[in-house]
C-alpha cells in the first residue's frame, strides 16, 4: 500500500498507455554484465587490431598519410583478379564435391543397416582435428615430384588447383559430415511410415521426405565448407605452387615475399 | 482358403518384445468386415505396438497375423492393405494440402485428371474443400488431421488405423472430429482399428473395445458390456469412475465388510475367499430419510464437488467401506439440501455390485 500511496498522481499512466515496465531480475543483471564483458572483449581483440591495420593501410612506407593510394594500387594489380577468381573457384568445386560425398556417406551412416556404421562414422570425424595443412602434406606424399602414386594423375602436377582442390575437400569432409548427420538423423520417421504405407517407391522416398526434410542442413553444411575454403591459407601456401589465392595474397601483402 | 466377412482380419498368438520388455504377449484377436475397433488401454499397455505389427511398422517377435484371409505376418508395410493416421498427423511438410492427399494415388500411376477429381471428393469428405493450396504448417492440427485422414484414404484400403489422432487435439476439435470420424466410417465401411488412451473417445466411437493392460488383452466388448460388466477389476477402474470395497465371502450371496453384510451376486466364488466389490458413482441411490431396504447403510458427507450438471459427493461410510464416491444431480443436491456434514442415506443395489476374487 506504501508504494502505491507514495506515487504522485501525474506519473500515474494515462489510461491505455502501455507503460508497464517489468521490473529486471537478478537474472537480467546478470545477463547484461555478462554482455558488457563480451563486448569489450570483442573491442580488444578484433576491432582494435583491425583498426590498427586499416590505418596501416592509409600510410606509405614511411608513416605518412596517403589516404586510398594503396588500395588503388593494389586493385590496379593484375594478378589480382586472378587470385580472387581462383579463390572462388577453388571453394565452389570443393562445395560441390564435399557436398555430395558427405552427403552419400552420411545418409549411408543414418538411413542405411549397413555394418560397421559405427566405425565409419569415427573414421570419417577423426580428422575434424587436424589442421588444413596436413591434408596437403599427405597429398604430396601421395602424388608430388617423388610420390607413389604421382603416375595416377596422367601427367597433371598435383602442385596447383588440382592439389588445392583435392587437400580441401579431405579437409573439410568431417565437418561437412557431421552436420549432414545431424540433419538426416532428425528427420521425422513418422514421414516414412506414412510414405511407406502409401507404397511410395524409395527413389520417390528420397526425393520427397529425405532430401526436403535436410534442406536447410544441406545448405548451411555448403556455406560452412565455401567460407573455410575461401579463407583457407595452409593448404594453398603448401600444396598451390604458383596458384595464387586471396588468402596466400594477403600473407604475400604483409609479410612479402 | 475360406474368406468369410465376418472374419476380416485374425490375430494369433501375437508376441513382440522388445530386448528383454514383452510389449505384446501372445494376443489372439478376431476383427470383423466394416467393424469400428478401439484398442484402449494406458500408455505401456502394447496397444499402439499390436497396432504398428498389424501395419508392419514394426514387424511380431512370434505369432500370425491374417489379412482378408491372406497370410500378412511376413509382408513388408507396402505390400499390406491400410491407411494409417498418426498422432503427430505426420504431413509432408513441403508438399500441398492437395499433393499431400494425391500422394499415395500418383504412386499407382492413375491418370492427373482422375487424381484431380478424387482428390477433390477426399477433402470434400473431410470438409476441406477449399484450402488446396496450402502447406501443412498454415492449417490448425484439426485441419491437417482431416488432411491425413484423406491422404490415408485416398488409395482405398481395406482397412484404416488411427494411432491417437485426436490426443494432440484440443477439447472442442476433438469432439466435433470424432463424430466425423465416426460418420465418415458409416458412410465408407472400411474396417477401422483405433488407438486411444482416452476411454470416452472408445465409448462413443466403437462398435467394440479392445481394453488392453500390460501387453495382454483384459476385455474385448461393446462399450456397453465394458461399462456396465467388467470382467476384470483393472476394466472396472480404468473405465469410468469405480468404488472398491474391500470384503470377504460369508454364506453364498453375502459378502462381509467391516462389519456390515452387503447381499450381492457371488457366483461361484468359495466362502470365506478375500472379495473386491465394485460400484459406480451413478449407482449407490442417496436419500435423505432411512428406507429400511437391503443393503442401506447411513453415511455422512464429507465433501461437494460442483461438476455442471451433476455433484460428486465424498462420503464417509460405515467401518471397512472407506470414503466413497458418488454423483447426485444438482437438482437433487438442492433438494437434498446436501452440504459437507450432513448425513444421508444410501442404498447399494444388489445388482449394481460387482465381486470380484482379490487373486484377480
Amino acid at each position: 500500500m506504501s508504494t502505491t500511496d507514495s506515487i504522485p498522481a501525474s506519473t500515474v499512466p494515462a489510461r491505455g498507455a502501455s507503460s508497464i515496465r517489468i521490473k529486471l531480475s537478478r537474472d537480467d543483471y546478470a545477463l547484461r554484465t555478462g554482455l558488457v564483458v563480451v563486448i569489450s572483449l570483442l573491442a580488444i581483440l578484433v576491432v582494435l587490431p583491425l583498426y590498427s591495420l586499416l590505418s596501416k593501410s592509409l600510410e606509405d612506407m614511411d608513416g605518412n598519410f596517403v589516404g586510398l593510394q594503396n588500395f588503388q594500387e593494389y586493385f590496379q594489380t593484375p594478378a589480382l583478379l586472378t587470385s580472387i577468381t581462383n579463390s572462388l573457384s577453388v571453394a565452389f568445386f570443393s562445395a560441390i564435391i564435399v557436398l555430395v560425398l558427405a552427403f552419400i556417406y552420411a545418409y549411408a551412416l543414418t538411413r542405411t543397416k549397413m555394418p560397421f556404421r559405427l566405425f565409419f562414422r569415427g573414421v570419417a570425424l577423426i580428422p575434424i582435428l587436424a589442421p588444413s595443412l596436413l591434408a596437403a602434406i599427405s597429398l604430396i606424399y601421395w602424388f608430388g615430384t617423388q610420390g607413389v602414386l604421382k603416375s595416377w594423375l596422367f601427367g597433371a602436377s598435383i602442385y596447383g588447383p588440382i592439389g588445392v582442390i583435392m587437400a580441401s575437400c579431405f579437409w573439410v569432409f568431417p565437418h561437412a559430415l557431421m552436420i549432414l548427420i545431424t540433419a538426416l538423423s532428425t528427420a521425422d520417421a513418422r514421414l516414412y511410415e506414412a510414405a511407406e504405407a502409401l507404397r511410395t517407391p524409395k527413389w520417390r522416398i528420397f526425393w520427397t521426405v529425405t532430401l526436403p526434410g535436410a534442406k536447410y542442413g544441406i545448405l548451411s553444411t555448403g556455406f560452412i565448407v565455401f567460407t573455410l575454403v575461401i579463407t583457407d591459407f595452409g593448404v594453398p601456401k603448401v600444396i598451390g605452387g604458383n596458384f595464387n589465392v586471396l588468402a596466400t595474397d594477403v600473407y604475400k601483402q604483409v609479410v612479402g615475399q | 482358403m475360406p474368406e468369410s466377412k465376418q472374419n476380416f482380419l485374425r490375430i494369433d498368438n501375437l508376441t513382440k518384445h522388445f530386448g528383454e520388455f514383452v510389449a505384446v504377449q501372445e494376443l489372439s484377436l478376431e476383427i470383423n468386415d466394416g467393424e469400428f475397433i478401439c484398442f484402449l488401454g494406458p500408455s505401456g499397455c502394447g496397444k499402439t505396438t499390436l497396432l504398428r505389427a498389424i501395419a508392419g511398422l514394426d514387424p511380431q517377435s512370434s505369432g500370425s497375423i491374417t489379412q482378408a484371409g491372406k497370410d500378412i505376418s511376413n509382408l513388408p508395410p507396402s505390400q499390406r492393405d491400410f491407411g494409417i493416421v498418426f498422432q503427430s498427423y505426420a504431413l509432408f511438410p513441403n508438399l500441398t494440402v492437395f499433393q499431400n492427399v494425391a500422394y499415395g494415388l500418383e504412386n499407382q500411376k492413375i491418370p492427373k485428371p482422375e487424381i484431380r477429381e478424387q482428390v477433390n471428393d477426399l477433402l470434400e469428405l473431410v470438409g476441406m474443400p477449399e484450402q488446396t493450396g496450402k502447406y501443412p504448417a498454415q492449417l490448425s492440427g484439426g485441419q491437417q488431421q482431416r488432411v491425413a485422414l484423406a491422404r490415408a484414404l485416398a488409395t482405398s484400403p481395406g482397412l484404416l488405423l488411427l494411432d491417437e489422432p485426436l490426443s494432440a487435439l484440443d477439447a472442442r476439435v476433438r469432439a466435433t472430429l470424432r463424430l466425423e470420424i465416426r460418420s465418415l466410417h458409416e458412410r465408407l465401411g472400411v474396417t477401422t482399428i483405433l488407438v486411444t488412451h482416452d476411454q470416452e473417445e472408445a465409448l462413443s466411437m466403437a462398435d467394440r473395445i479392445v481394453v488392453m493392460n500390460e501387453g495382454r488383452i483384459e476385455q474385448v466388448g461393446t462399450p456397453e458390456e465394458i461399462y456396465s460388466a467388467p470382467a476384470s477389476p483393472f476394466v472396472a477402474d480404468f473405465i469410468g469412475v469405480m468404488n472398491f470395497l474391500q470384503g470377504e465371502i460369508t454364506n453364498s450371496g453375502k459378502v462381509l465388510i467391516g462389519e456390515n453384510k452387503l447381499d450381492c451376486e457371488t457366483a461361484n466364488i468359495p466362502e470365506g475367499s478375500k472379495v473386491r466389490v465394485t460400484v459406480r458413482p451413478e449407482d449407490i441411490l442417496c436419500s435423505a430419510e432411512d428406507k429400511n431396504a437391503a443393503n442401506s447403510f447411513s453415511v455422512k458427507v464429507e465433501s461437494v464437488e460442483f461438476l455442471g450438471s451433476f455433484c460428486r459427493l465424498i462420503l464417509s461410510a460405515p467401518d471397512g467401506f472407506g470414503k466413497l464416491m458418488t454423483d447426485l444431480s444438482t437438482q437433487q443436491v438442492h433438494e437434498l439440501n446436501v452440504t459437507p456434514e450432513t448425513t444421508l442415506t444410501a442404498v447399494f443395489p444388489a445388482r449394481s455390485l460387482k465381486v470380484f476374487p482379490e487373486s484377480l
